[in-house]
């Protein structure tokens, strides 16, 4: 099938997928809360005693005694309506508590996916087209030792080094203002980007000199085409393929990752959110979190997804829905 | 070389490179200080570090050392305490004393809030009974317990509140120089009801410090209040900004660097980095946080038997000298060390205990498990996964060991700790828990309290006559020199008995920046106005 209905019928089928998996998650996530142990009335009240009236009071307030279908469908709900519910450590609504970090952990995350495919595009196109050489084998090892170290690892050698050591970066926080923001992200993102880079590097070396090595570049290549020419427009341009699907990979673990780099830098995101709510046993919090993370992760695959036709008129709507 | 190398090769220049300072720095011999030169240069900005962000800045609900060291600049009570511990007029310019159960506070000439208004016995009345009195149930407040005593609260006269109690107290006026006596302003707090104390709306007090701005998981900041009453103790710093850094290293990284210019009970783990640390100094003060076995309602650790054998097993000296070197110290009874009276009664009785840094007497532990039946020597300790306190675990199970107790170690996480102190099912499936504990005040009388068979931390269920009758003596005892013996006689029994089995105790820390002074190492610190003498040098 071709043609704009063809392409809306595919369009639709892969939104239709996204919302169809978000719901499976959502299930998933409101199970795992609601099996955790311990009791969340407990930590309401802090463990002080409180009068029937009061802890009836907050039972209805955070609908403590409803069955997990009946709780199940009112957040589902909400979550439609943007009503996230309120957050039993904070008491304040928990839509208005991630609306006010979401900012800095979008930030960080574009940052660190911009210098991820700069840096990974760049090492393993030379990679790619430069086998066998010096610089190719140390890229590949250097890439190898990379993928090995936590992102905390690397956080913690470049404060030291850079913000204590060198006091050229701060050591926590995430700035306001948009030079303050990219000053006070510099160091998470780098960190964060280390692995990815490495990730990002090795896949596209291996899809380019794959298709440097393939029939129609070396009949290109016969024809006496100019070299720049045919890595380009033959290189290139096919090797997008393999390179977004890692685009894609790469991303979702970014967003793991960005959890465990807003702790160590203090950066007020919903990955802090997250942690400490876990902490505390602030389940809405944990849920709605949860949920907008895996959420994004998911349309970042669909949109990967949906990129694929246009990067290679061959796969047909039927191929590419498999 | 791989990137791994090279980060290696980074982080021993940046060690290198940070200022280490030359071995004779160290002391053995720890010095505790109360109390730093008070500031006398104006700072525009401090910025000072929390243990975690505050749930809120009502002081009702302050009892924590993340709430405590913000309320405290901002809310004034009746009463409060220096950093000798001792008990000061606060908002009261007097109180004394008309019989055994009436105390008349005389409320100070032209206080007013920040936004004006006069402080009046109105705003008094109010403030009490909803942080003890009658609607202190309806206001959430977490200090009903300590108040027991209470009969009535009112206002006896323009500038005079007078509160009679069922029974003399003596600990009553202590916690009354805590956020518990905190005034408030009535049509503030009244109007604003539930979100009194959250982040958008603040508080309203008299203090030498006001509520400016608090941004969730960012920061909070409080502004000089330049109309305080007392133009002695107007601050010189301006603006004081508090950060909520809960990760150890990054506090630590923060602190050296000089983003943070001081922080309060500093990461046991980074004390070895801020003692070399040449921007700011590292002060220990009089502090009672210590860290002891609770027994839970399960029943091997009620057996006194097996408590006084663990005590007996454990090198205390060992486990501060090896786990928290530096920070703590062995401790020797169950009394805190740290008193505001009767100072040498206390240490007499003190100096007379065994000696922690002698051998431990393992032939008579063994004596006692002996004692035991054999089914009813297992249990089970439950210790957070803090690596001082698992290592401290393992210790006592390694001792345990060696008497005869099978010990066996359950690690948990910080959450599963904290449900431990609330959640019962949770609880009794373990005999025992290594937890932090730490008096309210600096009168040993009140860490009594916790075993008492009304104490809700009483998990062990101790009801032992013979103790409840020398506390309520010592209760109702208002001279300080004749209370100080009753007290020492009810830890005698204590110290028999062993209802929670302590360990080591923890002094309070202190990290500065050098261009700072004014803050008090003291513990005294946590319900304080603390910041009202920072300044610059």
């Amino acid at each position: 099938m071709s043609g704009p209905v063809g392409a809306a019928r595919f369009v639709a089928g892969r939104v239709g997928l996204l919302l169809g998996t978000l719901l499976f998650a959502s299930l998933v996530i409101y199970l795992a809360a609601y099996l955790v142990p311990g009791s969340t009335l407990g930590a309401l009240t802090g463990g002080r005693s409180l009068s029937p009236e009061a802890s009836a009071a907050l039972i209805e307030q955070y609908g403590l005694d409803q069955s997990f279908l009946g709780g199940y469908v009112n957040w589902l709900a909400g979550v439609l309506t943007f009503d996230l519910g309120t957050s039993v450590v904070y008491r304040d609504e928990v839509a208005s508590l991630i609306g006010n970090r979401i900012g800095v952990t979008l930030s960080l995350l574009a940052l660190s996916l911009v210098l991820t495919a700069i840096a990974g595009l760049v090492l393993g196109m030379v990679a790619g087209l430069r086998v066998g050489t010096r610089l190719e084998g140390l890229i590949t090892a250097g890439t190898t030792g990379a993928l090995a170290i936590p992102p905390f690892v690397t956080a913690a050698v470049l404060v030291s080094v850079f913000a204590v050591g060198l006091g050229a970066f701060p050591t926590f926080g995430a700035g306001s203002g948009v030079v303050q923001r990219l000053w006070h992200l510099t160091l998470p993102a780098g960190a964060l980007a280390m692995v990815g880079t490495a990730y990002l590097a090795r896949a596209t070396r291996t899809a380019v000199s794959d298709e440097l090595s393939s029939r129609h570049v070396e009949t290109a290549r016969g024809r006496g085409l100019p070299s720049a020419v045919v890595v380009r427009r033959h290189v290139f341009r096919n090797a997008l393929i393999p390179v977004s699907t890692a685009v894609g990979l790469v991303a979702a673990y970014l967003i793991a990752g960005a959890v465990v780099v807003e702790n160590v830098f203090q950066l007020d995101g919903v990955g802090t959110l997250l942690v400490s709510a876990v902490e505390q046993k602030d389940l809405p919090v944990v849920q709605a979190a949860t949920l907008l993370l895996v959420g994004l992760i998911m349309v970042i695959s669909t949109l990967i997804d949906l990129l694929y036709p246009v990067l290679d008129p061959r796969l047909s709507r039927s191929k590419a829905l498999a | 070389m791989s990137a791994a190398a090279l980060a290696l090769a980074a982080t021993t220049l940046a060690a290198c490179g940070n200022g280490a300072q030359p071995a004779s720095e160290h002391s053995s011999e720890r010095q505790l200080v109360a109390e730093t030169p008070a500031g006398t240069k104006p700072v525009t900005q401090v910025t000072w570090n929390l243990l975690r962000e505050p749930t809120t800045v009502d002081p009702i609900k302050s009892q924590t050392e993340a709430e405590g060291p913000v309320v405290g600049n901002m809310c004034e009570s009746l009463l409060t305490v220096n950093s000798a511990f001792q008990l000061q007029p606060g908002l009261a310019e007097s109180f004394e004393m008309t019989d055994p159960t009436t105390w008349v506070y005389r409320i100070r000439d032209g206080v007013k809030f920040w936004d004006g208004k006069p402080v009046t016995t109105d705003d008094v009345v109010y403030s009490l009974q909803r942080s003890f009195g009658t609607t202190s149930t309806k206001s959430g407040s977490f200090y009903p317990t300590y108040f027991t005593r209470v009969k009535a609260i009112k206002a006896s006269g323009a500038n005079e509140v007078t509160i009679s109690l069922t029974e003399p107290d003596a600990l009553f006026n202590r916690i009354l120089a805590t956020p518990a006596g905190a005034v408030v302003e009535k049509t503030f707090a009244s109007r604003e009801g539930a979100d009194f104390g959250t982040p958008t709306v603040g508080v309203m007090c008299s203090g030498p410090f006001k509520f400016s701005r608090w941004t969730p998981g960012r920061e909070l900041t409080l502004e000089k209040n330049d109309a305080y009453w007392d133009a002695e103790r107007v601050p010189k710093v301006e603006r004081l900004t508090f950060k909520f850094i809960d990760n150890d290293a990054t506090a630590a990284a923060a602190l050296q660097s000089g983003e943070v210019d001081g922080m309060y009970e500093v990461p046991v783990s980074s004390v070895p980095r801020l003692k070399r640390a040449n921007a700011g100094t590292l002060r220990f003060g009089p502090g009672p946080r210590f860290l002891a076995i609770f027994p839970t309602e399960k029943s091997a650790l009620r057996e006194q038997k097996l408590r006084e054998a663990l005590y007996l097993a454990m090198d205390r000296a060992a486990i501060a000298k090896q786990i928290f070197p530096d920070v703590a110290e062995p401790m020797k009874s169950l009394t805190p060390p740290v008193f505001a009276y009767g100072e040498d009664t206390f240490q007499q009785y003190l100096d007379s205990r065994p000696d922690p840094n002698a051998k431990t007497d393992l032939d008579k532990a063994r004596l006692l498990v002996q004692g035991i039946d054999e089914s009813e020597r297992n249990l089970t300790l439950a210790t957070e996964s803090t690596p001082s306190t698992v290592a401290v675990a393992n210790q006592i199970q390694s001792q345990g060991k060696k008497i005869g107790l099978n010990v066996e170690v359950e690690v948990l996480t910080p959450n599963q700790n904290e449900a431990l102190y609330f959640d019962k099912k949770l609880r009794t499936s373990y005999d025992g828990f290594l937890a932090y504990t730490w008096t309210y005040n600096a009168d040993p009388l009140d860490f009594l309290v916790y075993f008492t068979p009304a104490s809700y931390y009483n998990y062990g269920l101790y009801d032992n006559k013979e103790f409840s009758d020398r506390f309520e003596d010592a209760l109702g005892t208002y001279d300080d020199a004749q209370r100080a013996t009753e007290v020492v006689e009810a830890y005698k029994v204590v110290d028999r008995d062993l209802p929670w089995i302590p360990i080591i105790y923890e002094p309070n820390r202190l990290y500065m920046s050098n261009q700072l002074t004014g803050a008090p190492p003291s513990w005294a610190y946590v319900w304080s106005a603390w910041a009202a003498r920072l300044g610059g040098k």
